[in-house]
């Protein structure tokens, strides 16, 4: 594409096709400092990042007859956040929901969520979200997304979360990544964002360049850029960045997803970013190393009779909490840690009932993985009485005895006068007991740009930036204060559908 | 006074390591092939505040993430310790020449057989 090309009439032409999504002002022509950009290559659409949100915008506007390109900074689909999902995805009104006959609605759903997140979640992408989640689930079900169904979740007030039956993101990606070859689409890898070109005057996004310095290419976007580059998770200094309470938890997260994407908009855009020291961290990691280690699903051993205590030996909230709202009070303990208590019957009857790798996953682990973090002693540890476990945790042996000597007294009264639990599974009157110490696992950020229903950027006067979209993670405040699980996934597809949808002037629910 | 002493240290410890470094009387001696060469070859700055090798000077002699990700390609069927989806991570993060080595694969990962067990 030369310059020539990019007239005053060529211009007004791109302005009319695209009417329909919301171009509305007159254009004026270009200001003479984006009108002699030089363009290396020309699309409809142009994507960065190769996320649920990225494939599924991609898909969308090439469904819709867009011409799309699709940009990533990382080296494989693989490697985003969403192939670190655990299988969950949060929909109102799927199919799925309503084969079995229950009744929700997008209000109830954006209702829970904000509720969830502490009232701090912005209205906008939330509501955008609530309307087309069930319609995007359909979608992925009918373009072949492996085996899943509805799976109780805490904060959602009926039953609309999907799980996967691997309890893992990978069936998205394969399930996307065979969409994307089906149509001949590619993705550019290892061509991070680098510039976004960005005609000030008439405030709208051009294209974009991308790749290494000095070695880069322009791409202009005649309908529009997607960025969905994701989150903060990626790195321990992005996450530390933002939040100093998290300085000692454990981020998963794409590799590249260290949040530069979104610091190149505040630059070339002048973005405002919102809702940046919130993160979905869940009381869980199993830190075998230094700030790394998988997740433990406590609530599984819970179920079954397992309790919360602290360095003291102490309970310190009701167990079947939802796990992010424990996660506050977590971090309220002597050493900012949990330690979740169970016996040998108790782990035994979890175990049998799931797949281990539903157990302690993000990597999954196996039987053997686990025996061996008891012989490493440091994290987990297996005791034949609680003297042994506290000594072995530096947990307070007093406190953590007189500790269980009540909750034993709570399980044959049914009634736990603590904290008012109602689920007491089986007591811990006999040993062998084993303890697994537990610190925060991070793996979702909320903070991004502040979006419209139609997910274009705001900027410094509240107006939306033509020709620029977010999608996943890079959209700030859909979680809130407080993560409700299955959204984060139901939302990177959701958002990406609605954009790629958009893009191309398909039907959307705003 | 205060500089003189400084410039005391200075001398002794510059004479340590040129003798056979002061913490290598703290540590064990390096593993391997690593004994045979000087300290100098991967401790390059010898102040007392940088000691740990940078990737950089590591790869001077064991070559490039490319390069070491085709020689251990067949190491274990179901990673590649050099070529993994944590990119390009300092070598230090799993080899250690005066301690035990350690995979950071399986920090969270459970991977069994070849390259697990480092020395």
């Amino acid at each position: 594409m030369t310059d020539k090309k990019l007239s005053r009439r060529g211009f007004l032409g791109t302005a009319l096709a695209t009417s329909t999504i919301g171009f509305t002002g007159i254009a004026k022509a270009q200001s003479n400092q984006t009108q002699n950009e030089k363009w290396d290559k020309e699309a409809d659409v142009v994507v960065l990042g190769c996320g649920a949100a990225g494939l599924m915008s991609a898909l969308q506007a090439h469904d819709g007859g867009a011409k799309v390109l699709i940009y990533d900074k990382g080296l494989s689909p693989y490697q985003t956040s969403t192939r670190l999902n655990g299988g969950l995805f949060s929909a109102c009104n799927s199919r799925r929901q309503k084969e079995k006959g229950i009744k929700d609605s997008p209000e109830n759903f954006a209702q829970n969520l904000m509720d969830y997140g502490l009232g701090l979640c912005a209205a906008a992408p939330v509501n955008t979200f609530a309307k087309n989640s069930g319609q995007c689930f359909d979608w992925l079900e009918d373009h072949g997304l492996a085996a899943h169904d509805l799976d109780p979740y805490p904060g959602h007030n009926v039953l609309r979360s999907i799980r996967q039956k691997s309890f893992s993101g990978v069936d998205y990606i394969d399930c996307l990544t065979k969409q994307l070859n089906d149509r001949g689409l590619t993705i550019n890898h290892d061509m991070p964002l680098y510039r976004i070109i960005y005609d000030k005057e008439n405030n709208r996004v051009l294209g974009v360049e991308c790749g290494h310095k000095g070695k880069t290419e322009k791409i202009k976007a005649n309908k529009g850029v997607v960025l969905a580059t994701g989150g903060l998770t990626g790195s321990t200094k992005s996450v530390d960045k933002w939040n100093p309470l998290y300085t000692a938890s454990v981020p998963i997260g794409g590799p590249t997803n260290d949040g530069q994407a979104m610091m190149i908009a505040v630059r070339d855009v002048g973005l405002p970013l919102t809702h940046m020291q919130y993160f979905a961290a869940y009381p869980q990691a199993i830190a075998c190393g230094p700030r790394r280690g998988p997740m433990l699903r406590f609530q599984y051993l819970v179920a079954n009779g397992a309790v919360l205590v602290n360095k003291d030996g102490k309970r310190f909230v009701k167990e079947t909490e939802g796990n992010t709202q424990i996660t506050p009070l977590m971090l309220k303990n002597p050493d900012g840690c949990m330690y979740v208590l169970m016996n040998d019957e108790i782990f035994e009857k979890t175990a049998k009932e799931r797949p281990f790798g539903a157990l302690v996953s993000l990597p999954q682990w196996d039987r053997a993985r686990w025996d061996k973090e008891i012989a490493r002693g440091k994290t987990i540890v297996r005791a034949n009485t609680l003297d042994e476990l506290a000594d072995k945790l530096g947990i307070n042996k007093e406190g953590l005895k007189k500790q269980i000597q009540d909750w034993n007294g709570y399980c044959s009264a049914q009634k736990d006068p603590q904290f008012g639990r109602t689920k007491f599974g089986i007591p811990l009157d006999k040993g062998p007991y084993i303890a697994a110490k537990t610190n925060i696992w991070i793996c979702l950020s909320h903070g991004g740009f502040r979006v419209n229903e139609k997910l274009q950027p705001l900027n410094w006067e509240d107006k939306p930036v033509e020709g620029l979209y977010a999608a996943g993670e890079t959209v700030g405040g859909v979680h809130g204060g407080a993560y409700l699980g299955g959204d984060a996934c139901g939302f990177a597809h959701t958002s990406g559908y609605v954009v790629g949808r958009l893009l191309t002037g398909k039907e959307v629910a705003l | 006074m205060k500089l003189f002493n400084k410039k005391l240290m200075f001398v002794i410890a510059s004479c340590a390591l040129a003798f056979g470094s002061v913490y290598a009387q703290n540590t064990a001696p390096a593993k391997g092939s690593h004994a045979q060469i000087p300290c100098t070859t991967c401790h390059t700055q010898m102040t007392p505040t940088v000691a740990i090798p940078t990737t950089a000077q590591c790869q001077q002699c064991h070559g490039n993430f490319a390069q070491l990700a085709q020689k251990t390609a067949k190491l274990n069927p179901r990673f590649n310790p050099h070529d993994s989806h944590m990119g390009a991570v300092d070598c230090t993060t799993c080899h250690a020449m005066h301690k035990q080595s350690n995979l950071m694969c399986n920090d969270c990962h459970g991977f069994t057989g070849n390259g697990t067990e480092m020395k």
